[in-house]
């Protein structure tokens, strides 16, 4: 094929440079890759998927298979890129793909000249199913590197997308898919009503076929362009161009992907409409014959939009083969440009007298009952074989016709993706041999070629009506539509012929799916081997799949297996469509969520001091919490290190650990003592104001929910705290309690998590260091006991503090209004310096709690029971509680279950790994009964060993023995020995006493 | 004090056609009930109890509907008296308050809030519970600021930095 620039079309004489594999090339504003390559004479754009045959442009819209590119490079660059669909832009970088070393070259061009050694292609439908077995080893390491290699498309960057993307949300009374005559007419016609209106279309301009006219067709570009100029005129209508509707959803949900030019590179739109109208247009069909998919072989309505909008002849010497009359309009214009057109071949018995007339008019050979058997030529068409088709299928005489370009159409096939979405069934129909949509859904139209109507003045027409009742529904009138005076003619008068007979003898392939190198043969395959179904044909023989989506592919291939079958296209049936019908950029779908915000991060109202002290940190839910503060330059402590230098700093003196991210819920209402008896195990109707209380809670399953401490404030007012991880699961379950389970009670509850900034204070010297921080306060023994709460003030902020102990020190917490925490946070570490304080982190806090014995999240894990960790004797005996019931269960009152022991390691600096199982012999054997398992490790410095908690069976009659916590992952069999739990300070003297 | 964002961003942060500024000072009081209140919030507010979605606003003061018997009240009182049934905490510094006016606002608001923002859909005086970038957020559609469209988005404190650095982000290349 040798395109030129003949004229300038729609475009204008401004000029671009762009490079195509490093060879620098003009363009004009306007072009798309596909047009500006044609122009500049370039026939090979890339390589075939698995045969590595050349391609090059065989459409001129979104159902091009044949020239796919990458855009860009390094980080920016974008593979698979479609060229007929990607605008030029000074500067751009075009690279082909799937060659080496380059498309007029490639190496593995070997693998289509392969096939001929063979009965069938060794790369034919099915050909990784059945190949590539054995050995086993060669599957991950040799056979998936070295296919995925020869295979395939672009490449994808390795590098970070530094572009940026948005996902936007909208909302409109009717979004109108498609910007052709249809399309227009309907977004004119609705406009009138003020509605909110959105019209898309995926192209730069809009129009759709319309462009494919010549320029000087006045009337009907006259009319494009006036209904274009009212809609950008009207206000209540938005115009989104390069913007393809790639999938229908619930509720009337569209997704769209625009392809911006600014600083955003696509925009994902998730559009809202009341109702939506379907004016996608009608794609052509290619016709099947042998080696269709060489370079120079192109849609006959692609050959024309090139010639008469980017004013680009996609070759010198066009023959044209059709099976309807629609095509003879490309060979007509290409004529009356002065581009000759060497014949036309028709494979139909009867013609369309006017149009044979105007053949013989312009001196143009039309041979009827004839197909192309062959195109000729390895880089491009130099040639066709043209061959008598007779009545009984069979081929007649033969001759050669130099050309080279084959425009050639198979028919039409509206685009009914949508309204298949949409859940619309498309059914066949025989007059125009496509799929069309039978009914119109609910809030839905679709009209035009979209649903088969192909003139021009009925199509217009039928869109107008539909935009009508559109706005009737939203009980607004819509507005009439000028129609143009000249029409087109929508009779295609079709004989379908879904392939040509192959040459006698010869095993050239004839291409039913030019992207993915899907052949006759390959159809004729998945019927031998019983993949019948369309589904199954589709899959077995990845027809239909990738950009295009089987625009071109579908209907001929659901044809020729009814033809395997013996039976009817409508029997057969079609696949159903799925979003996405376009490719779309995986950035436009992750849009603003990368890097920091692919989750919020949320921060402690004292993150800040953190982070300006070098603290290490570790997720804990969408936390970033302190793991631990090294000291000294950056990095010179170690995690290990440093929790244990914390930890045993606060057993001897003072520490201060945000635990602001507890969950905290204020509890309100005269029935909030009875309401918190029935949600906690044990009784906290009596407790007194100004104290707080350790409870646990269940599921109605009887297993554990959470834990935590709750004060009493008044009465009528409750302060419950959750831990981290359960805070808003806490807060549902109890407003699902009371507005489903107990409406009766006049209780409210509400979140104050991030109201109060928290604090614990702990170790022997936390007494003082409190004292000397907030003079006015008493923290004495007598003023403020173990579990008591008192209120205070520091420079007029109203404090918080209870006295409660997670650590196993006396401690203290600090609550304070969130804008105050750093403030305060501050002011204790200032003053807690005369007793040596310092900040600890969670793995300390961790160690202390260990060695206590308290349980967490990692014990508490939604598996267990109160027996479980020896904590049923919590269990009120005087009321009903959540989980009550179920907690009396057989299973859960199993003697055997495993609860709640410490481990000490036989070797005290022998590492007990968290999840270890534990087992009684001193090595892993097949059959061993698992124990139970590890739950919580860390390095005690108070007993100078490793220790652990974990649930073992009987646990409790086991005290003193010595059993193995088995880690098999990493060949460790560690002698442990069970002891109690509480390993450090079990009579709680130390919490209490001071 | 600090608020959530004081460290972070210097505020006002102003763009083409787009201001996003933090909005404190005030006390953020939670009023709400077990039964009818509405006749004690307005003895207590000296505001009309506004309707389910919406704010009532006097001033520098605003009455937010919160929920079923619950509103949210900003207000310069640094204190309240107790108010036979009416149960009140004090939720200031709970949520970060982030103003966006601008004739752009919407089209930044657009890339997250799954709401619709015309002016007949999305009123002065009227509230939405909804999401923005998987953060729960309350919008508040405030009279119009020199005649530029005006929101508001309460966002749990904790979240503050986050979501301003996302709408700051978003807001650059809107520019």
């Amino acid at each position: 094929m040798s395109g030129f620039r003949s004229h300038l079309g729609r475009l204008n004489d401004e000029q671009i440079s762009f490079s195509f594999n490093g060879q620098s090339l003009s363009a004009r504003i306007g072009d798309t890759v596909a047009s500006a390559l044609l122009a500049n004479g370039i026939e090979v754009v890339g390589r075939s998927f698995k045969y590595h045959r050349p391609r090059g442009v065989n459409s001129c819209g979104a159902e091009e298979s044949g020239a796919l590119v990458s855009i860009g490079i390094g980080a920016e660059q974008e593979p698979n890129v479609r060229a007929t669909m990607q605008l030029v832009t000074e500067g751009m970088q075009v690279s082909s793909q799937n060659c080496w070393p380059s498309p007029q070259f490639d190496l593995l061009a070997i693998n289509n000249f392969v096939g001929s050694l063979f009965p069938s292609s060794p790369l034919a439908a099915g050909f990784y199913y059945k190949t590539f077995m054995w050995p086993a080893k060669f599957w991950y390491k040799l056979y998936e590197p070295a296919i995925r290699r020869a295979a395939g498309m672009g490449k994808v960057p390795d590098q970070a997308d530094k572009a940026a993307y948005d996902r936007i949300n909208s909302f409109y009374d009717i979004a109108i898919i498609g910007g052709g005559a249809a399309g227009l007419s309907a977004a004119l016609s609705a406009a009138q009503s003020g509605l909110r209106i959105v019209l898309m279309d995926e192209h730069a301009i809009l129009g759709g076929q319309l462009l494919h006219l010549p320029k000087q067709q006045q009337d009907l570009e006259q009319w494009r362009q006036n209904t274009i100029a009212s809609l950008i005129a009207a206000d209540n209508v938005t115009i989104l161009t390069n913007t393809v509707c790639w999938g229908r959803f619930d509720g009337n949900t569209l997704a769209a992907h625009e392809v911006v030019d600014g600083k955003v590179r696509h925009n994902f739109h998730k559009i809202h409409a009341e109702k939506i109208i379907i004016a996608t247009g009608a794609i052509e069909r290619p016709l099947v014959f042998t080696n269709n998919d060489k370079p120079g072989v192109m849609l006959a309505s692609g050959a024309r939009k090139f010639l008469n909008h980017y004013g680009v002849a996609a070759g010198r010497q066009m023959v044209l083969f059709t099976n309807n009359d629609s095509a003879y309009k490309t060979a007509f214009d290409y004529h009356d440009q002065g581009l000759p057109v060497t014949a036309i071949i028709d494979s139909r018995e009867s013609r369309s007298e006017h149009l044979f007339e105007a053949c013989q008019q312009r001196g143009i050979p039309v041979h009827q009952n004839s197909v192309v058997t062959k195109a000729k030529g390895w880089h491009g068409v130099r040639s066709v074989q043209v061959a008598e088709f007779k009545d009984d299928g069979t081929l007649g005489a033969s001759h050669d016709i130099t050309c080279d370009l084959v425009a050639h159409s198979g028919g039409w096939s509206p685009q009914v993706q949508m309204a298949s979405h949409g859940g619309t069934p498309p059914i066949y129909d025989e007059q125009i041999t496509a799929f069309v949509v039978d009914q119109q859904a609910a809030d839905t139209w679709s009209v035009g070629a979209a649903q088969g109507e192909f003139g021009l003045q009925a199509g217009i027409k039928q869109a107008m009506v539909a935009a009508q009742a559109a706005c009737q529904a939203l009980a607004c009138q819509g507005g009439a539509v000028l129609i143009p005076t000249e029409d087109i003619n929508g009779e295609l008068n079709i004989e379908p012929l879904w392939s040509a007979p192959a040459p006698s003898k010869q095993k050239n392939k004839q291409f039913v799916d030019i992207q993915h190198d899907v052949t006759t043969a390959d159809i004729g395959l998945a019927h031998k081997e019983g993949f019948i179904s369309v589904e199954h044909m589709k899959r077995y023989t990845t027809l239909g799949m990738a950009n295009d989506q089987g625009r071109t592919a579908n209907v001929n291939a659901l044809a020729m297996m009814a033809g395997h079958l013996e039976q009817g296209i409508a029997v057969t049936g079609t696949t159903r469509f799925r979003p996405p019908i376009a490719p779309v950029s995986l950035g436009s779908i992750a849009g603003r969520e990368v890097g920091e915000h692919v989750r919020p991060l949320r921060r402690t109202p004292m993150q800040e001091w953190h982070e300006r002290q070098g603290a290490v940190f570790v997720e804990a839910g969408l936390f970033r919490r302190p793991q631990y503060y090294p000291i000294g330059n950056a990095g010179n402590e170690t995690l290990d290190q440093a929790y244990v230098r914390e930890a045993a700093h606060v057993r001897a003196k003072v520490g201060l650990c945000d635990v602001s991210s507890l969950g905290k819920i204020e509890i309100v209402g005269p029935d909030s003592a009875i309401f918190l008896d029935r949600i906690y195990v044990n009784l906290f109707s009596s407790l007194p104001v100004n104290k707080a209380r350790y409870g646990i809670m269940l599921r109605e399953d009887g297993h554990i929910y959470d834990d935590g401490t709750t004060s009493r404030l008044a009465d009528d007012r409750y302060f419950m705290t959750t831990t981290t991880a359960k805070a808003g699961a806490v807060l549902s379950h109890l407003e699902r309690c009371l507005e489903i389970d107990w409406p009766e009670l006049q209780v409210r509850v509400s979140s104050v998590s991030e109201r109060w900034a928290a604090m614990a204070v702990a170790g022997p010297q936390s007494r003082a260091t409190l004292q000397l921080a907030f003079p006015e306060m008493d923290f004495s023994q007598a003023a403020l006991p173990f579990m008591g709460l008192a209120h205070g003030e520091y420079q007029g902020i109203p404090l918080r503090i209870l006295r409660v102990s997670f650590s196993g020190e006396l401690a203290y917490e600090v609550y304070v209004q969130a804008d105050h925490g750093e403030q305060v946070w501050q002011h204790i570490m200032a003053m807690g310096q005369s007793y040596d304080i310092i900040p600890y982190g969670l793995e300390a806090l961790g160690t202390l709690r260990i060695e206590k014995g308290h349980v967490t999240g990692a014990e508490l894990d939604g598996r267990v029971t109160l027996a479980d960790v020896n904590m049923q004797r919590m269990a009120s005996k005087k009321k009903w509680f959540v989980g009550q019931n179920l907690m009396q269960r057989e299973g859960l009152q199993d003697p055997k279950r495993p609860c709640l022991v410490g481990l000490k390691a036989v070797d005290p600096q022998q590492a007990i790994p968290t999840g270890a199982i534990l087992v009684n012999e001193n090595k892993l054997v097949t059959g061993c009964d698992k124990q139970g398992w590890v739950s919580s490790m860390t390095y005690s410095p108070a007993l100078d060993s490793f220790i652990a908690l974990g649930f073992l069976t009987a646990g409790q009659e086991r005290i003193g023995e010595t059993i193995y916590a088995a880690y098999p992952l990493q060949g460790q069999h560690i002698p442990v020995e069970v002891v109690s739990s509480h390993f450090y300070d079990p009579d709680n003297t130390r919490v209490k006493d001071q | 004090m600090t608020s959530a964002l004081a460290q972070h961003f210097n505020l006002p942060q102003s763009f083409a056609d787009l201001t996003i500024a933090e909005v404190t000072g005030h006390k953020m009081w939670q009023l709400e009930g077990i039964t009818e209140i509405g006749a004690h919030i307005t003895a207590l507010t000296g505001m009309p109890v506004p309707e389910i979605g919406h704010f009532a606003q006097d001033g520098d003061q605003i009455l937010v509907w919160q929920g079923r018997d619950r509103y949210f009240w900003l207000t310069p009182k640094a204190s309240l008296p107790e108010v036979n049934d009416i149960y009140i905490t004090d939720q200031t510094a709970s949520k970060t308050q982030i103003r966006i006016s601008g004739d752009q606002a919407r089209a930044l608001l657009a890339r997250g809030l799954p709401v619709d923002l015309d002016s007949e859909m999305l009123a002065v005086g009227e509230v939405r519970m909804t999401h923005i970038n998987h953060l729960n957020v309350m919008l508040l559609r405030l009279p119009d600021k020199e005649g530029k469209p005006t929101f508001e988005l309460w966002v749990m404190r904790g979240f503050a930095v986050s979501l301003m650095s996302f709408l700051t982000t978003v807001a650059a290349s809107l520019a």
